[in-house]
């Protein structure tokens, strides 16, 4: 007769496993990884003037201020302008610009909770280099990800959460600094309930610019509708985006004017710096029925799932299901090993 | 004696400086991992599908920092839903650490709409000059729009979160 224990240690495993995953899981929130641009305690990035052809040095701490050992990717990124204006990088994986400019001496680290190592990296700014404010930044990505579990309802969505931290590194390269924008076209845009206007501006400059200005609407005969004003955060030279404001009141369907003014504000200390230069632009744009219908569609808002601090409702579904499925494997186990019993007996 | 006392204390003291500038980088998280939105029975009305996240931001410099944030439209073989959007003000819990403050945003108007490129990131919270230092969690949920025509499945995206201190 073949010895039973090997296979029965070997479900027990399977269920012990089955059971305490799903509950380590839920308590185990992994390596959290932190980067500290080294020499810049006050900006909290990296700031250099490098003229083209030279190469710049410098140094993150990478840190895991996380309960378990993980590893992380490190890599640089382009920068440009955001949606909503702002610096935002490309993370995607594909480096264009600046990004290139950036070599890290490692690619991926692995720490212990509580450790942190130094990683250096160079900035060679090409000798072809134009003049300008450039920026790039240094990414930190948890390599591996937790999994959570499946479920199949009639409509929903699993989202998969990557989280990045980010230092941005600019590079000064010396020069004369110019401040140009292009105003593009202006359409309007929105849904469930909100329309906004959108507004193309591209700046032509070499500098980093906090602009501000004022939208003015008007009627196809010449009333004045709304005034829009507003302040743009960050605004990357060489960079383009469509600006969306908020219309206070709804356009119905029609023909438009916008006066659009942007006062264009280098950077400085932080905040924007006075006034350089103005531009101005005029645009027409048209509000479609379709447009109408797409921002003020009727919609039915449900409730955000409960919090439970572990995630949403389908993960303690998941877990009871898990549950179930070991109750019932252990059971299984039972009646098998009761009947080689009454056989043996 | 005394000496060997002040060069103890002075160790001490670096070492304790050097642990605290280890810890003092900025770093942010988010919970859960992988999260499932609120199931949504496709009834011919537009709807909408949520979940919620939890962002934890630490080692924040003076300058205050930045969350942007992206997804590609969720998708289920060919079919694809809207945009998400976070529909309002995320919420705060209580900030920890010696000498925190609760962050204040600057400059974002709710709702935003998540762009879906990685170059169409959003900023969908930050904390301005002097705020948001120490450790701050910030609560934030999502919408996803759910339209009329929208077939039935289970939908998949990956949302990007991404944490920085306030840069150029």
């Amino acid at each position: 007769m073949i010895d039973a224990t090997p296979r029965r240690l070997a479900i027990f495993g399977a269920l012990l496993v089955l059971v305490a995953a799903p509950a380590a899981h839920a308590t185990n929130n992994g390596p959290v990884f932190g980067l500290r641009a080294l020499g810049n305690p006050t900006r909290g990035y990296f700031f250099y003037n490098v003229v083209p052809g030279a190469t710049h040095g410098g140094a993150i701490i990478v840190s895991n201020t996380g309960n378990r050992t993980g590893t992380v990717k490190l890599y640089p990124a382009d920068a440009t302008t955001g949606r909503t204006t702002g610096t935002v990088y490309l993370t995607n994986g594909r480096i264009r610009r600046f990004g290139a400019w950036v070599k890290l001496a490692r690619r991926s680290l692995t720490l212990a909770p509580g450790a942190h190592a130094q990683v250096n990296f160079t900035v060679r700014v090409p000798a072809s280099a134009k003049p300008g404010q450039w920026v790039a930044g240094v990414v930190a990505e948890a390599a591996a990800r937790a999994q959570g579990p499946r479920v199949k309802h009639k409509a929903n969505v699993r989202i998969r959460i990557r989280n990045l931290t980010i230092v941005a590194v600019q590079v000064n390269v010396p020069g004369t600094p110019t401040f140009g924008f292009k105003i593009g076209p202006v359409r309007t845009a929105g849904q469930r309930g909100y329309q906004q206007v959108l507004v193309h501006f591209a700046s032509t400059g070499n500098q980093l610019t906090k602009p501000a200005g004022v939208v003015r609407i008007f009627a196809s005969k010449g009333r004045l509708l709304e005034t829009l004003p507003f302040t743009m955060d960050t605004f990357l030279p060489q960079t383009a985006i469509d600006y969306p404001m908020f219309l206070t009141k709804a356009l119905p369907p029609g023909h438009y004017r916008a006066a659009v003014r942007l006062d264009i504000r280098g950077v400085a200390g932080g905040g924007a710096g006075p006034t350089r230069k103005s531009v101005v632009a005029d645009a027409m744009f048209t509000v479609t029925r379709n447009d109408v219908k797409q921002a003020f569609t009727s919609s039915k808002q449900t409730a955000p799932p409960a919090s439970d601090g572990s995630g949403s409702s389908a993960r303690t579904w998941a877990l009871y299901a898990t549950g179930a499925v070991g109750a019932l494997l252990l059971a299984l186990v039972v009646f098998q090993l009761g009947r080689r019993r009454e056989r043996s007996g | 004696m005394k000496r060997r006392a002040c060069s103890l204390l002075g160790a001490l003291v670096l070492g304790c400086s050097f642990v605290a500038a280890a810890r003092a980088a900025f770093s942010i998280s988010v919970l859960p991992a992988t999260v499932t939105s609120s199931a949504v029975t496709l009834n011919g009305v537009d709807q909408t599908s949520t979940f919620a996240a939890t962002i934890t931001v630490s080692g924040a410099v003076n300058t205050g920092w930045n969350i942007t944030a992206w997804a590609p439209l969720p998708t289920s073989g060919s079919n694809t839903l809207g945009t998400l959007v976070v529909p309002s003000q995320p919420t705060l819990g209580a900030c920890s650490g010696g000498g925190c403050s609760l962050p204040t945003p600057t400059g974002i108007t709710w709702p935003v709409t998540v762009g879906t490129t990685a170059g169409g990131a959003t900023k969908i919270y930050n904390a301005d000059v002097s705020t948001g230092k120490g450790t701050n969690t910030v609560n934030v949920t999502f919408n996803i729009p759910v339209l009329a025509s929208a077939l039935p499945g289970t939908y998949t995206t990956t949302l990007t979160v991404i944490g920085s201190n306030s840069g150029p």
